[in-house]
C-alpha cells in the first residue's frame, strides 16, 4: 500500500528546503572554483622553480640567473612547510653590487604562485634601511612589474643592501600541501646599458650570497 | 510497443513470496557461466598466447586501472604522478571503489586484490537481480527479465563486472537508482545516486533520468509547479552530493577542487570537444579508435530501440551519457562506458523475446566479441583497456 501523500504545507516547506539546498549547491561550487588552482600545473611550477634554484634548505637561497641580463632572485617563499608550520613573515638580503645598481633604476618583476589558502602577499623592499618599494599581490595578479629607483649610495654602504620581505596574512599551514614555493622568482633587470662585471665575493659576516652577474 | 501496466507481483505480496527462486537460480547460473568461461579463456590465452605462464587466477581480475584503485586503497589520494604519463594522479579516479575494497579488506582480512574481487563480483550479482526486478517493473516477462541479465552477463567486454573496476559498482548504484525512483522511494533513490555520482563522474548524469522521468509521470506542468511533487526532486538533490563531497576532500587535499579534470586533463590528454566532430575525428583514427567509436554507435542504435518500448526517460538518460562520451577528445573504452547503459540490454531483449534466431544471433555475436575482448584483456592489449 502506497503511503498517503503529504500535505500541501508539508509539500511546500520541502520544496523551500530543496530551493534553499540547491543554491547552497551553487554557491559551493562558485566558491570552489573560485578558489581552486590547477594542482597538477602548480606542482610542475613549483618543482621547475625548485629545481632551477636548486633549493635544498628551509633557509632562503638567493640565485642569480649565470651570464643573464636579469638577477633573478629564488626562493622567496616559505620552505618550512617541511618542520610543520610556516612562519608568516620571511625576508633576506641581497647586496647588490655598486655597478649593478650604477643607474640606481632597477625594473622588477615577480613571478610564483599563490598557494592555497593565500589570497595575497605584501612584498616590500628597502635599499640601504630606506623602503623604496611595496606590492601587494594576488593570485590574480602576480606577474607584476614595475620600477623601483634606487637612493644614492652612501659612501659607507657600498654596495646597496636590498632588503626583501614577504608577509602573508596568516601562518596556517595548507594540509596535504606539499612544501613549496609561495614566490619562486624575482626579477630585477638594472636600466643601465652598461655592460660590466661586478664584485661578486661576499663581503665578510653578510649573510647573503652574490654571485656573478653581467649587466647588459 | 505500448508500455504494459507495472507487475503487481512487486506491490502486494511480502518479500519472501516477492523471491521468484527460478529467477534466482537463472541469475545465479548465468552469472556463474558467464564468469567461468572468461575465466577459462583467459587461462587458455595465457597458455596459448602468452609466453607459456599462468598466473594466479584472481590476477586475470586486475589490468589498467586495477593497479591505481589498489594504490588509492592501500595508500590513500597522492599528487605523485606516474612517472610514465606525467600529470597522471591518483585523482583521476573517484573514491568510491577503493573506498569500499579498503572498507572489504579490513573486515574480512583479505588482501586488496581479493577484497576488490570479491566485491566487484558481488556488486555485479546484486545488479543482475535489480535489473531482473527493473525489468519486471517495467511490466515485461520473466523471460524478458532473464534475457536482459544473459544480454548483460554475456555483452562484449563484459568481464569488466567482475574485474577491478568501476563498472559494477556503478551499474549496483545506477539500477537501485533507477528502480528506486520508478518506485518512488525517493530516499532510497537519492542515497543511490549520492554514492553514484563518487564513483564516477557521470553518476551525476542520473539527474537526467530523473527529471525526465519526473516530466514523463507527473507532465511539463510539474516542473513549472516543483512544490505539487517536491518529494519527487529529493533524488536529484541528493545526486550531487557524493560529487560535491568529493570535490571538498580534492579541494581539501590540493586546493584543487576539481583535481580529477586537472589530472585526466594533464595525465591522459582528455579534453572536451563536440561530440559529433570527436566521432569523425574517432573514425579516421587507430584501428583500436575506430572499434570503440563503432561499438559505441552500435549501441547508440540499440537505445533506439528504448523510444519503441516509450522508455522515453531511460532514452534520454542513455543519450546524455552517449553525448558525454563522444565529447571526450580520447576514445579510449567508449565500449566500456556506454555498456552500463542496462536499459539498452533491456530494450533489446524485449525485441528479440520469442524470436529464437534473434536470440542465437545476438547472444552468438555477443560470446564471439566478449570471448575475443577476455583475451585482448588478458594480454594486456590496448583495446580492453
Amino acid at each position: 500500500m502506497k503511503p498517503s501523500r503529504p500535505s500541501l504545507r508539508a509539500r511546500l516547506a520541502m520544496f523551500v528546503g530543496l530551493v534553499v539546498i540547491g543554491f547552497v549547491y551553487i554557491a559551493i561550487f562558485v566558491w570552489l572554483k573560485n578558489n581552486s588552482v590547477d594542482f597538477v600545473e602548480r606542482n610542475r611550477d613549483a618543482q621547475a622553480a625548485a629545481a632551477a634554484a636548486k633549493i635544498t634548505s628551509p633557509e632562503i637561497d638567493w640565485s642569480f640567473e649565470q651570464g643573464s641580463s636579469a638577477l633573478t632572485l629564488f626562493g622567496m617563499g616559505w620552505r618550512a612547510a617541511a618542520e610543520g608550520s610556516w612562519s608568516r613573515r620571511k625576508g633576506g638580503d641581497i647586496f647588490l653590487p655598486s655597478s649593478v645598481g650604477a643607474s640606481r633604476v632597477l625594473r622588477i618583476q615577480f613571478d610564483g604562485h599563490l598557494n592555497p589558502p593565500e589570497r595575497e602577499v605584501t612584498v616590500s623592499l628597502d635599499a640601504n634601511g630606506e623602503m623604496i618599494g611595496q606590492w601587494r599581490l594576488t593570485r590574480e595578479n602576480l606577474s607584476i612589474f614595475d620600477e623601483v629607483r634606487l637612493p644614492a649610495i652612501h659612501s659607507d654602504v657600498d654596495p646597496w643592501r636590498l632588503r626583501f620581505v614577504i608577509e602573508r596574512p596568516s601562518t596556517r599551514l595548507w594540509r596535504g600541501y606539499e612544501p613549496g614555493l609561495l614566490i619562486y622568482g624575482i626579477y630585477l633587470r638594472s636600466m643601465s646599458s652598461q655592460r660590466e662585471t661586478n664584485d661578486s665575493q661576499p663581503k665578510p659576516g653578510r649573510t647573503a650570497i652574490s654571485i656573478p652577474l653581467s649587466i647588459i | 510497443m505500448p508500455p504494459v501496466p507495472p507487475n503487481r507481483d512487486l506491490t502486494a505480496q511480502s518479500w519472501t513470496h516477492r523471491i521468484h527462486w527460478n529467477a534466482v537460480g537463472g541469475i545465479l547460473g548465468l552469472f556463474v557461466f558467464s564468469r567461468v568461461v572468461m575465466v577459462l579463456i583467459g587461462v587458455m590465452t595465457q597458455a596459448t598466447l602468452g609466453d607459456g605462464t599462468i598466473s594466479p587466477l584472481i590476477n586475470l581480475g586486475c589490468r589498467w586501472d586495477c593497479g591505481w584503485y589498489l594504490g588509492i586503497a592501500q595508500d590513500g589520494y597522492t599528487m605523485q604522478d606516474s612517472p610514465s604519463a606525467p600529470g597522471a594522479t591518483a585523482y583521476a579516479f573517484f573514491p568510491m571503489l577503493p573506498l569500499l575494497i579498503r572498507t572489504i579488506a579490513s573486515i574480512t582480512g583479505l588482501g586488496l586484490l581479493q577484497s576488490a574481487l570479491v566485491l566487484t563480483n558481488l556488486c555485479f550479482l546484486a545488479t543482475l537481480a535489480y535489473l531482473y526486478r527493473y525489468v519486471l517493473l517495467l511490466g515485461y516477462t520473466r523471460g524478458v527479465a532473464i534475457l536482459a541479465v544473459g544480454l548483460l552477463c554475456f555483452a562484449p567486454q563484459g568481464f569488466v563486472f567482475s574485474a577491478v573496476y568501476t563498472e559494477s559498482v556503478f551499474l549496483l548504484l545506477l539500477t537501485a537508482a533507477m528502480f528506486h525512483l520508478r518506485r518512488e522511494h525517493y530516499v532510497l533513490a537519492g542515497v543511490a545516486a549520492a554514492l553514484l555520482s563518487a564513483t564516477r563522474a557521470n553518476g551525476v548524469f542520473f539527474i537526467v533520468f530523473a527529471l525526465a522521468r519526473s516530466i514523463q509521470q507527473f507532465g511539463w506542468r510539474s516542473i513549472l509547479r516543483p512544490w505539487w511533487q517536491a518529494e519527487a526532486y529529493l533524488p536529484i538533490l541528493l545526486a550531487p552530493l557524493g560529487l560535491f563531497v568529493w570535490w571538498g576532500y580534492c579541494w581539501w587535499q590540493t586546493g584543487d577542487a576539481f583535481a580529477q579534470v586537472s589530472s585526466v586533463g594533464h595525465g591522459w590528454g582528455w579534453v572536451g570537444g563536440f561530440f559529433a566532430e570527436n566521432i569523425w575525428w574517432n573514425l579516421q583514427g587507430s584501428t583500436e579508435s575506430v572499434f570503440w567509436t563503432i561499438s559505441s554507435l552500435c549501441l547508440f542504435l540499440a537505445s533506439l530501440l528504448l523510444l519503441r518500448l516509450h522508455l522515453h526517460a531511460e532514452f534520454v538518460f542513455c543519450l546524455a551519457i552517449f553525448i558525454l562520451t563522444w565529447s571526450g577528445g580520447v576514445p579510449n573504452s567508449m565500449l566500456r562506458y556506454t555498456m552500463i547503459l542496462f536499459p539498452i540490454w533491456i530494450a533489446l531483449a524485449r525485441h528479440i523475446e520469442g524470436k529464437p534466431g534473434w536470440t542465437a544471433g545476438v547472444f552468438g555475436v555477443f560470446a564471439m566479441f566478449n570471448g575475443f575482448l577476455m583475451v585482448e584483456w588478458t594480454l594486456g592489449k590496448l583495446l580492453a583497456i
